[in-house]
């Protein structure tokens, strides 16, 4: 991207300083490396005049493990909101990257990476979430990463591993009539770098879809923009319950065990023109960030986080596709 | 949790009753500041069935006779009866052990009749769903975990 553009796309809206009755919002990353992902999310709920920030970062190898962490000083932003500090955690947007800096003895993380874009954002204004609520997003769908991670003191390289990052915004509460799905697929066929972004917004009661989206990038370029009846999902099983990873772990006495609304492999497809493809996602057992409801005292909002393995198959014409990549799955309920 | 999240600036009540009985009770009274919904809902259960608690060494019991929840120690007599250790209840508090877990493998044992252990439940999630929407939730919570940390080291 242009230098200087990142910052005009992606600045905080927060920092602007607007006391709205109610407002969040979120940078959130994801950093994949053969069986590693890693997943960093800076958060503001803004309150009135209180700002509530925090830092959830969750790992994924064989298991999950992760923390949340809440910045009693809130965040502080510098140049206009190119900066910001969590705590002692960092996230800087640059002329042409961004800077992610961790440094988390809790779950045995500390990185310092750059991350850049290496595709044209997408930006979404005025979703509809839920009757009168409206959500806000830039995607970049793949990026770049150079740096060294450290996790339980071994450094890992993951320079030239994928990573994403979108950033939501919006005045809304959690527990409210919305829930939503996600995915991002990174694949290399024959040298070339595939991505795939599925999103999906609908009721709290997954009866009614508001917003369905389905993008495929081929190298640089993006060859598939597909909306609602061009796309085709099928839940093909359910998740293990046992040990499941929740934060804050204390809410996992306020949530049922079963987790049947929960994937345990999916299938996404998705038609335009001459391009049919499909993503196969086969998943892990999730990790579950919980929210308390802020319409109902007594409900958890669910954010279920799944890594997994990932096969994109089809066809370009008379080209076949199939290659087998990694995968990420959120779905929020 | 938080990291810095700052703990209660209330100095903690060594009287009798002990130190957890002083907790829950700082619980309580935090719930009534910060959340009054979930403190009413609580007050509302705990004036139709008391709980009484025995946790480690401490006994006491909470109960709600004039609308308004009050603990009293050095006993644990109520409709609904809980015997734990500290150590129970910090993993329960953790994530490392559910509530049907604890009960199966008896390191949790509850009593009361059929009628009035939903209410206990109720109460319960009442107790806790504020605790978690309380700014200074996280810091009680972490006080109990120190608190139980300390108990089983200096018991080994």
């Amino acid at each position: 991207m242009r230098g200087g553009r990142l910052l005009e796309l992606d600045f905080w809206r927060c920092a602007l300083g607007d006391d709205a009755a109610r407002f969040k919002e979120w940078h959130h990353f994801l950093i994949v490396k053969d069986e590693l992902t890693v997943l960093v999310n800076f958060s503001v709920d803004v309150r009135g005049s209180r700002r509530d920030a925090k830092t959830i970062i969750l790992v994924h190898r064989e298991n999950w493990r992760g923390v949340l962490v809440e910045h009693d000083g809130g965040a502080q932003f510098e140049n206009g909101g190119a900066r910001a500090k969590f705590g002692e955690d960092i996230f800087e947007i640059r002329a042409g990257d961004f800077r992610v800096k961790i440094e988390n003895s809790d779950c045995g993380l500390s990185a310092d990476l750059s991350l850049t874009p290496e595709l044209a954002p997408i930006v979404a204004r005025n979703q509809i979430l839920s009757p009168g609520r409206r959500l806000h997003w830039i995607l970049f769908g793949r990026m770049k990463v150079r740096g060294t991670m450290f996790i339980d003191d071994i450094s890992i390289d993951v320079t030239g591993a994928d990573a994403y990052h979108d950033h939501n915004w919006g005045s809304f509460s959690w527990g409210e009539d919305f829930s939503w799905e996600w995915s991002t697929v990174f694949a290399t066929h024959r040298g070339e770098p595939w991505t795939v972004v599925y999103s999906c917004l609908q009721d709290r009661a997954r009866s009614r879809v508001a917003l369905q989206q389905f993008f495929a990038w081929r190298a640089g370029e993006n060859i598939v923009a597909a909306r609602q009846s061009a796309i085709r999902v099928e839940q093909t099983s359910g998740v293990e319950e046992s040990n499941i990873f929740r934060l804050p772990a204390v809410m996992g006495l306020l949530v049922p065990k079963t987790l049947r609304h929960v994937p345990g492999a999916l299938r996404i497809g998705a038609s335009q023109g001459k391009i049919e493809l499909e993503v196969i996602l086969e998943l892990s057992r999730p990790a579950q960030i919980l929210l308390p409801s802020e319409v109902h005292p007594l409900r958890v909002t669910q954010l279920n986080e799944l890594a997994g393995r990932a096969r994109l198959a089809g066809r370009i014409g008379e080209e076949v596709i199939d290659v087998a990549g990694r995968c990420i799955f959120e779905l929020a309920c | 949790m938080s990291q810095g999240a700052a703990s209660s600036s209330w100095p903690v009540d060594q009287g009798a009753g002990g130190p957890i009985a002083a907790l829950v009770e700082r619980a309580v009274r935090v719930l009534e500041e910060e959340c009054p919904v979930h403190s009413a809902g609580l007050s509302s259960v705990l004036s139709r069935v008391s709980v009484g608690i025995e946790l480690d060494d401490e006994s006491f019991s909470m109960t709600a006779p004039a609308g308004r929840t009050e603990l009293v120690r050095g006993s644990a007599r109520g409709d609904i009866g809980v015997r734990a250790t500290g150590e129970a209840a910090r993993a329960l508090l953790e994530g490392r052990l559910s509530l049907i877990d604890a009960v199966r493998e008896g390191r949790i044992r509850i009593f009361g009749a059929p009628r009035v252990l939903s209410e206990g439940s109720l109460a319960l999630r009442w107790f806790l769903h504020g605790l978690v929407r309380a700014r200074r939730g996280a810091g009680l919570l972490e006080e109990f975990k120190v608190l139980i940390s300390r108990r089983v080291g200096r018991a080994k």
